[in-house]
This record gives C-alpha cells, sequence and structure tokens, in this order.
C-alpha cells in the first residue's frame, strides 16, 4: 500500500489530475480572453481587416458590418476550437489519473502545442518598443502565462511517462512473484 | 470520540482503576463535559470564558481566523481534543509555517500526554476527567491537527473501510461521503457525512478531523485514507484496537493518580485489569453501530452494581451559579474550571516554549 511504486503512482496521478484542470482553465482563459479583445477592443478587428487590405473607411455600412460579423465569427470559432482542444487534453489527463482511460494518444497533442508554444516564446525577449515584450510593461504577464502553459504541458507529458513506467515496474513485481512461487511450489513437490 | 467512551466508557476504566461509583460518576461527568463546555456555556452561568473546553459550531462560525483568533481556536482544540504528540517533530524541506501546524498533529503516547495526566496528579475529580478525556482523543483523532489547516488536515475523497478477508475486493469497501449534516451517517449502505473542501488555508472547515466526518469517533471502523501531510503515503485507522488500548491506558492512567504507580509511563496499557471482561470491550467496540452508550452502560451497572445517570449538562450548573464568589471553586464546576485552566496553559506554554505561536503566548510552569 505504501511501496514506494505505489506512493510515487499516487503522487503523479494527482499531478497528471491537477496539470489537465489547469490547462481546462487556461482554455477558458483563452476564450475569455479572445472574447474581451474583440467586444473592448474596437480597433484589432479594424487592424485585422486592414491586414486583408480592406479599406474599412471606403466601405459602405452594409458591407463593413458583414465583415465584421464575419470577422467576429472567426475568431470566436477559432476561440471554440482552442478550447476543444484544451478540453480534450485537460479531460483526457483527468480520466487517465483516474484510470478511466488508457488511451495516450493526447500526449501527442500535448507535445505539438508545448512546442509551438516554445517556439513562440523567444519573441517575448526581442527587444521591441511596442507589442508583447519583456522588455516592456505590456509583455511580461502573458511571457509568465505562456510558460506556465508549458509547464503544464511539460508536467502532463511526464506524469503519463512516469505513471506507464511506474505501471510496468508494477507488473514485472508481480510477474517475478508470481512466477518465484511457482517456483516454490514445484520444488516442494 | 463520543459520549459513549467519554462518559460511560470512562466511568467502567474508573471503576476498574479503583475508584468507587461516586468517584466514576464525578471522573465520567467531567470527561463527558469537555465536549459540552463553550464560552456559550460559561458566559450563561458567569464562569470565566477561558475555560472553555469546545466549541459550539455557532461559536465557529464566527470566529475569526486572524492571528488572534487562529490562537483562540487552537489554544482549545490542541488543548481538548487534539493533543500534539510531538512539538519537535522535523520534516525537511518545509517552511517554519508548514512545520508549526505539521507539530500540531495529534498522536497517542506523546510527551504531552504524560505531563496532562501528571497534572492531574493531587488534583480534583474534575481534572482526571479531563485528563481522560484528553487521553481517549489522543488515540480517536490521531493524524489530525487542534488548528485549522488544509495542509494539515484535509484528505482525499478515497476512504476505504478495510474489512475481513474474503469480503470484497482487496477487503476494501469504499465509503462515500456526502455534505449533509441533517442526515445520520448509514453503517449500511457506507455513507457518512464530512465537510465540504475549502480552499482557504485557515478555514474553521479545516479544523481537526472534518474531512473525514465522524469516522475517528466510531469504535467498530477499521479504515485507510490518504492525508494531506503524508506524502502521498496511505494512513490506516484501526478503531477497535486503539478505542481498545485507549481503554486499558485511562485504566493505566487512573490507577497511577490513585497512587497505584510512582510515575506514569508511556506506551504502557493495563490489559491486566480488563481479563475476563476482553471478549465483553471487543464486542461493544466492534459492535456496527453509530454510538454504543447503552452496552457501555450496561457493562459499567454490571461492574459497580450501581446505577449510572444519564449525562445532564446542567445538573451542575445551579450550585455554581448560587454560589458565593468565594465558594465557586469548591463547586464541581468550579473544580472543572479550574482543571480546564490549568490543562489549557500546560498546553499552550509547551507549544510556546518550542516556538510556535499558533496557540499564544504561554506562561511558563
Amino acid at each position: 500500500m505504501n511501496s514506494d511504486i505505489e506512493v510515487n503512482l499516487r503522487k503523479y496521478r494527482t499531478n497528471l489530475a491537477g496539470s489537465g484542470t489547469g490547462y481546462i482553465l487556461f482554455g477558458i482563459w483563452t476564450v475569455i480572453k479572445i472574447f474581451m479583445t474583440v467586444t473592448m477592443n474596437r480597433s484589432y478587428i479594424a487592424g485585422i481587416l486592414s491586414d486583408l487590405d480592406f479599406d474599412i473607411d471606403k466601405a459602405d455600412d452594409e458591407t463593413r458590418q458583414i465583415a465584421y460579423i464575419v470577422i467576429c465569427s472567426l475568431l470566436f470559432l477559432i476561440a471554440l476550437v482552442a478550447l476543444l482542444f484544451h478540453l480534450y487534453i485537460g479531460m483526457r489527463a483527468i480520466r487517465y489519473s483516474s484510470k478511466e482511460t488508457s488511451s495516450k494518444f493526447f500526449v501527442a497533442f500535448s507535445i505539438l502545442i508545448m512546442l509551438m508554444n516554445i517556439s513562440n516564446l523567444p519573441d517575448y525577449f526581442k527587444s521591441r518598443e511596442e507589442g508583447l515584450s519583456v522588455m516592456n510593461d505590456r509583455g511580461i504577464v502573458p511571457a509568465v502565462v505562456d510558460l506556465t502553459v508549458v509547464f503544464l504541458l511539460f508536467d502532463i507529458i511526464y506524469s503519463v511517462h512516469r505513471i506507464d513506467s511506474l505501471e510496468n515496474k508494477k507488473k514485472k513485481i508481480a510477474k517475478d512473484a508470481a512466477a518465484s512461487g511457482i517456483e516454490e511450489e514445484s520444488t516442494g513437490d | 470520540m463520543q459520549e459513549d467512551f467519554h462518559y460511560y466508557a470512562t466511568y467502567c476504566a474508573a471503576f476498574l482503576a479503583g475508584y468507587d461509583h461516586r468517584e466514576c460518576m464525578d471522573i465520567c461527568y467531567s470527561a463527558q463535559f469537555v465536549d459540552l463546555c463553550s464560552k456559550t456555556l460559561l458566559g450563561r452561568i458567569k464562569a470565566p470564558g477561558s475555560a472553555a473546553t469546545t466549541m459550539l459550531q455557532i461559536e465557529m462560525m464566527d470566529a475569526r481566523t486572524d492571528i488572534l483568533g487562529l490562537q483562540d481556536i487552537t489554544g482549545i482544540w490542541a488543548s481538548f481534543h487534539f493533543l500534539p504528540r510531538d512539538l519537535y517533530a522535523s520534516k525537511p524541506h518545509r517552511p517554519k509555517r508548514y512545520m508549526n501546524k505539521y507539530r500540531l498533529i495529534c498522536g497517542h503516547d506523546g510527551e504531552l500526554v504524560s505531563k496532562t495526566v501528571e497534572l492531574a496528579k493531587g488534583r480534583s475529580l474534575q481534572s482526571v476527567g479531563i485528563a481522560m478525556h484528553v487521553l481517549a482523543d489522543t488515540w480517536a483523532h490521531s493524524y489530525f491537527a487542534g488548528t485549522p489547516s488544509l495542509v494539515i488536515n484535509n484528505t482525499t475523497d478515497d476512504f476505504f473501510e478495510i474489512l475481513p478477508e474474503g469480503e470484497y475486493p482487496d477487503n476494501q469497501k469504499a465509503i462515500k461521503f456526502r455534505h449533509n449534516p441533517s442526515a445520520a451517517d448509514d453503517t449500511e449502505k457506507n455513507i457518512y457525512t464530512n465537510s465540504i473542501y475549502q480552499e482557504n488555508e485557515n478555514s474553521v472547515m479545516n479544523l481537526g478531523h472534518g474531512r473525514a466526518g465522524h469516522l475517528p469517533d466510531y469504535s467498530f471502523i477499521k479504515y485507510c485514507y490518504l492525508p494531506a501531510w503524508n506524502d502521498y503515503k496511505v494512513m490506516i485507522k484501526d478503531n477497535p484496537s486503539d478505542y481498545y488500548n485507549a481503554f486499558c491506558q485511562m485504566i493505566y492512567a487512573m490507577k497511577y493518580l490513585r497512587g497505584s504507580f510512582d510515575s506514569f509511563k508511556l506506551n504502557t496499557y493495563d490489559t491486566d485489569a480488563v481479563k475476563g471482561h476482553e471478549d465483553r470491550i471487543n464486542k461493544i467496540l466492534k459492535t456496527r453501530r453509530l454510538i454504543a452508550s447503552d452496552d457501555w452502560k450496561a457493562f459499567g451497572e454490571e461492574l459497580s452494581g450501581c446505577e449510572i445517570d444519564n449525562f445532564d449538562v446542567n445538573r451542575y450548573q445551579e450550585e455554581y451559579i448560587n454560589a458565593p464568589s468565594e465558594d465557586k471553586s469548591s463547586t464541581f464546576i468550579g473544580s472543572f474550571v479550574d482543571g480546564a485552566l490549568a490543562q489549557k496553559s500546560m498546553v499552550s506554554a509547551a507549544i510556546f516554549r518550542s516556538g510556535n505561536m499558533l496557540a499564544g503566548f504561554g506562561k511558563n510552569d
């Protein structure tokens, strides 16, 4: 009950459940962030449209409204997809930790998203006067948030790996114990 | 522990230690009164509130959890219901704030148990009763601390009753918890009430064994669970065995208090005194029900041949209220108050001397 293997299994299952829950919460935060950006930052959508070479000042009202609706819909769709990714990984991690599933496909997604996040991290350390950078006040919090997400994903991947190796060790010990038990019986005959 | 053990079982232990019926009644009444002597009750009879040995639910709801409030709470609960086992325990890589709470974890046969018993030597029967309550609770309330602390007193929801071989896989049956204080615990379906998870470290909901519900107070149950402080190791709590040892240790302690021994030694249980009664006692402890008062009462009455009055919290209050100021100390409750103040002072001082401010400042002995 309190062997090293059992104790470590409990520890890594708890870590996995905790990291999975944290990743789901970050997914909800991502949706809130996109919602706040769209609704409170009016120039954001105009900026996207100008990047697409759409001159919003020259368009009539109806065209402008349709453009806004399309962009907002796309942004909310992206938010929904991001949330679904977070929910998938987070809930799979929680279910894996409570032994409700043995499928580890979510680990592949976790690795992919972690690498994507890591590849974006250097941008925070570029010296820029505008934009998000740790060199100015606006970049520190997003940098810390992204680092935390990387840590959560790493914890999910590492915990699954440790749980697997501990479970394999446990099975091997049980198999060896059963084999030595059978040997003792046969030598006793 | 509940009335069945603090009142009736203490009566039985006192009788087996050599006290007569009247003395046993005073001792067991005092032992049970520890669970009822709140500031509200003391205020009603104009007794000093600092002698409170418990807090009512409503008092706890109103309790502050700033440093002064925590000291007030800890001073009561650690002194009378969750006596710390080792005030100098060590655990690597933990800050002082954590260790202050870790060192308040209750356990039997700690140094403070012997100080509690020795404090009652030469004092009133009420002091003996208080000491027996404290001693008994060190067995039942082991592994929980008498201070609000999430990191010490929290548990997971994975509680399993350990049953005789063959009944369930791994001999374990899951215990289900619900948060309905008005519904009685169901021993057949293994459904019990516990306190709700509170993420605030100092919430009063994280005081003592709330997360385990009343399981520590049921003598019949042997169970395993995962406490927050034990680094993912499962703890097994064998209540039938613990309660039996508590009973035998109470007999030994009271024999010492009567003068049968020169010193009180820890880890010593007078199993000789219960010879011939072991089966009866084990049957009472292991019968699956929420409270065993009737059986303990019957056992006590058989031992002494006298009737044991049911516990009445109001029994001695008129005496105290009507006594003149200079004579209050010689009343029943007055003697109880003196004993409670001495116990609280001793424990608070010991906690303070260990460098822990959670019980406030303590006077040196």
